[in-house]
């Protein structure tokens, strides 16, 4: 009855309101212009200092830690001495900020321990800030970051070269021309040098348990994966994984396309996760594990689980990780130690190998466990880069399909 | 804002059919100001963010491109190119809303309506499965019962033979079931609430008539809750289209695929096809939107308020020999939906590597210890209930005003905020956290990077939740009761806060404790709106899904359980304390 009287002033207020909304909504590229043009990168960091209690906190940190760095250099005088003074990073300037903020797609439980080494050395960082997302995510949040300058990172990890390639594109990379930078090999950092390096590798390979598959009758080489028996048997990762392209182009390169319409009868599984496929093939549910990552492999097998994993001889497919200082970096002299320190063989020996388990690319630097000596791989680099980046958006459809999607 | 837009000394517009002895101004204000200011608020946290996505879904350029280029449809036809995921994605929504609904239904009813023995305790179980992510949940039943790895087919084995199969849980009956376990909660709780609230008057008469117990339940009981009942299919109904987590770990092994796991495919790797997944996402809203079409067709026009004038005790029917056999079904239900996946999750927490093959396992507290050695878990921590807390606390106030606007006010328009309001559950969270990124990174208010980003995220995205939570109960109440106090002279302040609000009271608790735990174990949103300083503990558990293996991702899963079920028994105590205090 009576509340069904709808009264024209309450249309009319309701359409005000919505007007107001609109009104809103149209201002909101206007903002978009505004503070696109990069005026804005006060309001996320300075006022975080003084939340941060930092200033009240560094200094009594900073005399305390003074002899310790002191001491440090004294003690192991070559390596530290050479990097410092030729890098020509002030460490004065590094004290005063003070801190390290890092974005990268490590393992979140790896992190806080390759951060705990670098402040081993240099005690005065605090390195509580930051931030690990998979590098697709890292980067759908790192690039409007940039875009708009609010960004709080300092040193930015990427494992998808496509993405690292377009970063340098739009110019959000810091030129760093580290002394370390030198000893790598050309495929290993950017064109320029100092943009970023890639001083850390993912290898894949052919993984299988011992329990379900015996030695002798384990794939060997790529080629072996087509074998009929395996059909349905074969797990490999989703059109998401940068390593599994890696694996898609170099067994192109090698075997032609034809490979493909045998393996796509095999019927692979696509997972998501490296570590979903290793699950599988520990519990039994697959048989074997087509891009069997290296360093989830070393970290099964110290677990001790039944896995057992193949290089190919044929080839190895990588993905490397780069490494660099993103543009603005809010405490750029501490972000160029850290890289320093990575790319030191010191620092990255103790980081890549023995921390992540994964390959460190300074020449002789060591295997990590379970791993034959890097000169005994066959490690596959895509010759021409420009084509490999062009040609990955068209190849997750054929993934896509090839894995049933 | 909204007060210049409003204070023109109209004509007082929701009590212009009371006759008010007073003048409008005494008491209008405040309405008008407080409802402006939540429809204005309400459209603008959706509206905002989905500007930004429909604009970059009609990018037809490169999918990287910034500021776009070339415009066009193209991508909103894209989804017909994949009928096949839509198929999957109906036959599993429907079936499983049917079914979590049928649950949820059936819970409410023998806890709160029955003399159920243990009913006070079955009311903390049934719940217990919604305080993990659906992904845990998925993994735990992949545990249970995958083909040739679940432990129940394991020791099935050793009946019946090296290669029998007792369930599969990776085929489209256990997604299924598996999403219907856990919306069967979201259910239960939304139905509840309303069940709670009513009047038992009708069901006496119906028994007086002769009627027995089940036959009331089915033609008296039940038809009075059709607004709790498809309020929540709708709800549930709109979820599972939207979720991905489930569909992903059960089906990907099979190749079933429903059009989120397409979706978070677009989204992770490279290059990401933001404008792709942006359009289907938008697209998937059709279907939502029919399903709150429906719902407004059978709820309008008709009568379901149980909550009147008269003094009514929500009574118990006494179900006699039946007792027994309700005491089972929940205890089974209970078993199947939380106790088995739990003690699954348990197991895989403590062992060193993840795996069903007895002869293998080698146990460990590792996985804890490395969770705890992880640097910003407290912090996480600290910020997850924080964030819970403010959220569940300003969004069932925010949330009960705009179900009061679209249920009782007579505001015109209030049929399009019902739709606007449902947005945000049609589009997949991670759609919609790239709206969100997108819209408040260019907000110049210092916001960004703040944990009051995650706040306005989390009231966004959980806006239908609370919404349908609430109106269920907000259907049930007679408007004679509030208008009552207005004519009585009561200010639209004091009779919200008097009247409407305590009336209420089962469906906002129920509201608050749900956008309590979805907030706690949130993760789509999150992922792109923490940042270094403040983190939350949702996004760690994909995280390290994807990346360290399911151990480490249960030793989580089970820390986050134990957190909302410790803090939801200390609020739980806090309010009955106060309640016992004002009492």
């Amino acid at each position: 009855m009576s509340d069904r009287r709808v009264n024209d002033t309450t249309r009319r207020a309701f359409l005000r309101h919505l007007l107001l909304g609109g009104a809103t909504l149209a201002a909101v590229p206007m903002l978009q212009a505004c503070s696109g043009s990069g005026s804005t990168p006060a309001p996320t960091s300075a006022p975080a200092k003084p939340a941060e209690s930092k200033p009240a906190e560094s200094k009594p940190a900073a005399p305390a830690a003074q002899p310790a760095t002191t001491q440090a250099p004294a003690a192991q005088a070559a390596p530290a001495q050479k990097a410092a003074p030729s890098s020509g990073v002030d460490l004065e300037a590094a004290k005063k900020e003070g801190k390290l903020v890092w974005y990268t797609p490590t393992p979140d439980e790896d992190i806080p321990r390759v951060l705990a080494l670098f402040k081993a050395k240099y005690p005065w960082v605090d390195t509580s800030e930051y931030l690990r997302l998979q590098s697709g995510k890292l980067y759908a949040k790192i690039e409007p970051e940039m875009e708009q300058n609010v960004q709080s990172c300092d040193v930015l990890t990427l494992s998808e070269i496509a993405l690292t390639a377009d970063f340098q594109k739009k110019g959000y990379w810091m030129s760093y021309l580290s002394p370390e930078t030198a000893t790598f090999d050309a495929k290993w950092k950017s064109t320029p040098e100092g943009l970023w390096t890639a001083p850390q590798l993912t290898l894949a390979g052919i993984g299988w348990n011992p329990k379900n598959v015996t030695a002798d009758e384990a794939p060997k080489g790529w080629e072996d994966l087509l074998n009929p028996k395996w059909k349905g048997q074969i797990n490999v990762k989703d059109s998401a994984s940068g390593l599994q392209y890696a694996s898609y182009a170099m067994i192109t390169e090698k075997y032609g396309a034809g490979y493909w319409e045998k393996f796509a009868a095999q019927q692979p599984i696509a997972m998501a996760g490296t570590a979903q496929q290793f699950e599988k093939i520990i519990n039994g549910e697959n048989k074997i594990n087509a891009l069997c990552q290296q360093s989830t492999f070393t970290l099964n097998k110290a677990k001790g689980a039944p896995v057992e994993m193949a290089f190919p001889q044929d080839g190895v497919p990588q993905i490397s990780l780069q490494y660099g200082i993103v543009k603005n970096a809010p405490h750029p002299n501490v972000a160029k130690l850290f890289i320093d320190w990575l790319l030191s063989n010191e620092g990255g020996s103790q980081v890549f190998p023995e921390t992540l388990g994964d390959p460190f690319t300074r020449p002789g630097a060591k295997s990590p466990q379970f791993v034959p000596p890097m000169s005994e791989l066959n490690i596959w680099t895509p010759k021409d880069m420009d084509k490999y980046i062009a040609e990955q958006p068209a190849w997750r459809d054929t993934w896509n399909k090839l894995t049933g999607m | 804002m909204g007060t210049d837009v409003l204070d023109r000394g109209r004509d007082p517009d929701v009590a212009a059919p009371l006759a008010v002895p007073r003048p409008w101004s005494e008491r209008l204000p405040t309405e008008r100001i407080v409802v402006g200011l939540v429809l204005v608020v309400a459209v603008f946290l959706v509206a905002y963010p989905v500007f930004f996505l429909v604009q970059v879904s009609l990018n037809v350029g490169r999918p990287d491109a910034r500021p776009i280029a070339e415009y066009g449809l193209g991508n909103f036809t894209a989804i017909f190119n994949r009928l096949d995921w839509l198929g999957n994605t109906l036959l599993v929504s429907v079936l499983g809303s049917v079914l979590a609904v049928f649950f949820g239904l059936m819970l409410a009813w023998i806890i709160h309506r029955t003399n159920v023995p243990g009913a006070r305790v079955f009311e903390q179980l049934v719940i217990l499965p919604f305080y993990m992510t659906p992904l845990v949940g998925a993994l735990a039943w992949s545990t249970l019962a995958s083909p040739k790895a679940g432990l129940v087919n394991k020791l099935w084995q050793n009946v019946a033979g090296a290669d029998a199969v007792l369930l599969n849980i990776q085929s489209p009956l256990g997604i299924i079931w598996v999403m219907a376990l856990y919306e069967g909660t979201v259910a239960y709780m939304i139905i509840s609430g309303a069940m709670r609230t009513m009047d038992p008057s009708l069901e006496e008469c119906s028994m007086v008539l002769g009627a027995g117990r089940l036959k009331t339940a089915l033609r008296v009981t039940f038809p009075l809750l059709m607004p709790a009942i498809i309020g929540a299919a709708a709800f549930v109904f709109a979820e599972m289209m939207g979720s991905f987590a489930v569909a992903t770990i059960l089906g990907n092994p099979i190749r079933f695929f429903v059009v989120t796991t397409g979706l978070w495919l677009l989204l992770s790797g490279n290059p990401p096809n933001y404008p792709l997944a942006a359009a289907m996402g938008i697209s998937l809203f059709a279907f939502t939107g029919a399903a709150m079409w429906v719902y407004a067709r059978m709820i309008g026009g008709r009568d379901f308020t149980t909550i009147t004038g008269k003094a009514f005790r929500p009574r118990r029917m006494d179900m006699r020999g039946w007792r027994p056999v309700l005491f089972g079904i929940c205890l089974v239900y209970v078993l199947l939906a939380a106790i088995l996946p739990l003690l699954a999750l348990v197991m895989a927490s403590l062992l060193r590597f993840n795996t069903t093959v007895a002869s293998d396992m080698s146990w460990t507290f590792g996985n804890y210890e490395q969770v705890f050695s992880r640097g910003p878990t407290v912090g996480a921590l600290q910020n997850s209930l924080f964030l819970a807390f403010m959220t569940a606390s300003i969004g069932v106030v925010f949330m009960g005003i705009i179900s009061w606007l679209i249920y009782r006010s007579t505001v015109r328009g209030r049929g399009f905020l019902e739709y606007v309001v449902m947005f945000p559950q049609a589009v997949p969270r991670m759609v919609f956290s790239l709206g969100l990124l997108w819209a408040w990174i260019v907000m110049p208010i210092g916001i960004y990077g703040t944990i009051w980003l995650l706040l306005i995220g989390y009231l966004t995205i959980f806006l239908p939740l609370g919404v349908r939570t609430i109106s269920g109960v907000m259907l049930q109440l007679e408007r004679s009761v509030e208008e009552c106090s207005r004519v009585c002279g009561a200010s639209w302040l004091t009779t919200m806060r008097r009247i409407t609000l305590p009336l209420l009271k089962p469906g906002i608790m129920a509201a608050w404790v749900l956008i309590f735990i979805v907030s706690i174990r949130e993760v789509g949103a999150s992922i792109l709106l923490i940042s270094a300083r403040t983190k939350v503990i949702g996004p760690a558990i994909i995280e390290s899904y994807e990346g360290s293996g399911s151990q480490l991702t249960a030793a989580l899963a089970i820390i986050q359980s134990i957190i909302v079920f410790v803090a939801l028994i200390i609020i739980q105590r806090i309010a009955r304390g106060r309640a016992d205090a004002d009492a």
